[in-house]
């Protein structure tokens, strides 16, 4: 269970002006449910899910994995092994193809060393989620927005991770392919006993969720 | 997708971006190759100069008390590798022609009454003929068969196109009418020597055809002593003679030496400082030139190459970002940006290496010309010929192997590496003190 107990944080601007974006908040998440975190822009939503995958840290409060605290795991542990991102501008490597910027998952998490097997492994992730032979080897620059988020969602999975914490994923999407990363996160999470966690003020994206917390600006 | 994978699509899928670093770097790396190889050839000729020509100096008694034994105590003065005087005879080989190969002008024949006889050679009796700055220093005169003069070996040694006109080899005899007295005299031919350069006679020669007395492949050397003894001149030359010095540095140290070995009577040039201030004077004016050219290429280029690399780097950070989310290690991070450029350099180090290669050989050779032209400027104008000259002194003799070095290529790479690792204090600093979180939201 991946658990925020009494987090804290705020933020000075360029003014030196303190702003609180959080103030003791508590959430907790569990393998095999679906979240969202809902509110408008500058709630704290992204905040959230920076602070639980560790790419930023709290001032009060405690961030724990099956109670531990993840500064004990190690942020960087914490990223290669248990959690992993999908954005809503992907972060996807634009001069890499999609398998290769899957292959480059499955090699930063060390889980496979034999350079055939993981190829193996991004293609069957890619063509699980919809990508074609050709579309897999294209540079990521030349797929749609739908494709892109599909690849950053595949490379999600590259690392085995159980927590996905997903930032506005569908934001830059269309009705239709909004609908297939919903349908493929529930899919996560039914089928692959994932936790994701999604950043949105998505209404649709709220109504389809397991769980949703919303937080208010 | 390993590291090496990752910095080779880095830098090959983004090929505009490639390009223009690779040809930024290309000249840059052009203008150090050409700074540093200059910078080398002055260097080398400048050490030629200090190590040979330069280390000499020149003893004068108008008392004429340099004995046997004063020149036995001068050559064990510490640094000091020889004595040599020498005498120059004008000489007629019998049944024999001297060689008339030249370049330049035509000598002409009724230029001026010349008293020289055209088929004359120069006899050059000398204590030392190995220290002579044709065979030391110049390099463009090696004895290619046979052994130096000697008083042991009684022998000449006889220029190889003037041994082959006149179907010489070593132990034959050659007879010599000395123009001054009549007399003649034979010797053994104990060596051969080659002259490489050319003898070319200028617009100012007086001398018609006499001028190829002066011609090197008509010159023979005799060893002093001995001639003194078959021609009848003084065996030891009181009035002076030249001191070779091992090298530059001991001249003071020898000059202080026959000072107290000589007396204050004597007088002592230092011929070193002198040439120095001339000839060489030319090689090391280069020479700063070139380390001035060298460092404003170094200095400029590398800003630029820092502020490219940098500006690169800075790009780099919201990669980092993704990196850091994928839970990649630091060091890899840093070491993938690393490789990345490292590849760029290396392409375009090795780009102008080629360039630089096919190029050099057309640059060293017009920067000999005109170092030679300096040098040669006052015998071209007023002298009857010039190259080999017997008072020339100086050659500039380039080895484009030894320039276009690993050396030179090393300095450059290292220069280039040392920038590199510079510019990747933005993407260290980055990562050390932001947050991933930051970082992925960099443009």
């Amino acid at each position: 269970m991946l658990s925020m107990i009494n987090v804290s944080y705020s933020y000075k601007t360029k003014s030196k002006v303190d702003v609180e974006v959080l103030n003791k908040k508590s959430m907790e998440f569990e393998q095999g449910k679906f979240y969202t975190i809902y509110g408008a822009s500058g709630c704290g939503k992204t905040t959230c899910l920076s602070l639980l995958g560790g790419l930023d840290s709290p001032r009060d409060g405690v961030i724990s994995l099956d109670g531990v605290d993840i500064k004990e795991i190690g942020y960087n542990n914490l990223r290669k092994n248990h959690v992993s991102y999908v954005f809503q501008d992907f972060h996807l490597f634009s001069y890499m193809t999609a398998v290769e910027n899957v292959m480059l998952a499955i090699n930063i998490s060390g889980k496979i060393k034999n350079k055939k097997d993981a190829k193996k492994k991004a293609v069957a992730l890619l063509e699980s989620l919809g990508l074609v032979d050709a579309e897999m080897n294209r540079v990521i620059t030349k797929l749609s927005g739908g494709q892109q988020q599909r690849v950053a969602i595949a490379r999600a999975l590259a690392t085995d991770a159980n927590y996905i914490l997903a930032d506005e994923p569908t934001g830059n999407l269309d009705k239709e392919n909004t609908q297939n990363i919903i349908d493929i996160f529930k899919q996560l999470v039914l089928e692959q006993n994932k936790c994701v966690i999604a950043a949105t003020h998505s209404e649709s994206l709220k109504k389809q969720c397991d769980v949703c917390f919303s937080l208010e600006a | 997708m390993n590291i090496f994978q990752c910095a080779r699509a880095y830098v090959l899928r983004k090929p505009m971006k490639s390009i223009v670093l690779c040809i930024i770097f290309i000249i840059i790396f052009l203008g150090e190759l050409v700074g540093i190889s200059v910078y080398s050839i002055a260097e080398k000729g400048e050490k030629d100069a200090f190590l040979y020509q330069g280390a000499a100096l020149s003893i004068e008694s108008e008392d004429g008390d340099l004995t046997a034994e004063m020149y036995e105590k001068i050559t064990s003065i510490e640094h000091v590798i020889g004595v040599n005087n020498w005498r120059e005879n004008l000489v007629v080989p019998v049944g024999m022609n001297n060689v008339k190969q030249h370049t330049g002008v035509e000598p002409g024949a009724d230029t001026e009454d010349v008293t020289w006889n055209t088929n004359s050679v120069v006899l050059l009796s000398m204590m030392n003929t190995e220290l002579y700055p044709w065979f030391r220093y110049e390099k463009s005169v090696s004895l290619i068969n046979g052994t130096y003069p000697s008083y042991e070996n009684q022998g000449i040694i006889i220029e190889n196109k003037f041994a082959e006109q006149n179907n010489l080899s070593l132990g034959d005899d050659v007879t010599f009418a000395i123009e001054e007295s009549g007399n003649e005299h034979t010797y053994k031919v104990c060596g051969i020597f080659q002259v490489d350069s050319e003898f070319e006679i200028t617009e100012h020669n007086n001398l018609g055809e006499g001028v190829y007395i002066y011609s090197p492949y008509n010159v023979v050397f005799l060893d002093y002593e001995y001639a003194a003894e078959t021609m009848g001149f003084e065996s030891c030359l009181p009035y002076g003679c030249t001191v070779f010095v091992d090298k530059f540095e001991s001249i003071d140290q020898v000059g202080s030496e026959l000072r107290e070995l000589l007396g204050k009577d004597v007088d002592i040039y230092n011929t070193a400082s002198d040439y120095l201030s001339n000839e060489a004077g030319v090689v090391v004016l280069m020479k700063n030139y070139s380390l001035l050219i060298f460092g404003y290429v170094s200095v400029i280029g590398g800003i630029v190459m820092l502020l490219i690399l940098t500006f690169y780097a800075a790009q780099y950070r919201s990669e980092v970002g993704i990196f850091l989310a994928l839970g990649c290690k630091k060091g890899r991070i840093v070491l993938q940006y690393g490789i990345s450029m490292l590849l760029i350099i290396a392409l375009a180090f090795f780009i102008s290496g080629i360039v630089y290669h096919f190029t050099a050989s057309t640059i060293v050779r017009s920067l000999n010309d005109i170092a030679k032209n300096v040098i040669n400027y006052e015998d071209r104008s007023y002298g009857p010929y010039i190259t080999p000259d017997l008072g020339q002194e100086f050659s500039l003799n380039l080895d484009i192997k030894e320039i276009v070095s690993v050396s030179n290529y090393s300095k450059i790479f290292f220069f280039s590496l040392g920038f590199l690792l510079l510019s990747m204090t933005i993407p260290l600093y980055s990562i050390i003190t932001t947050k991933p979180k930051f970082l992925l939201n960099k443009k």
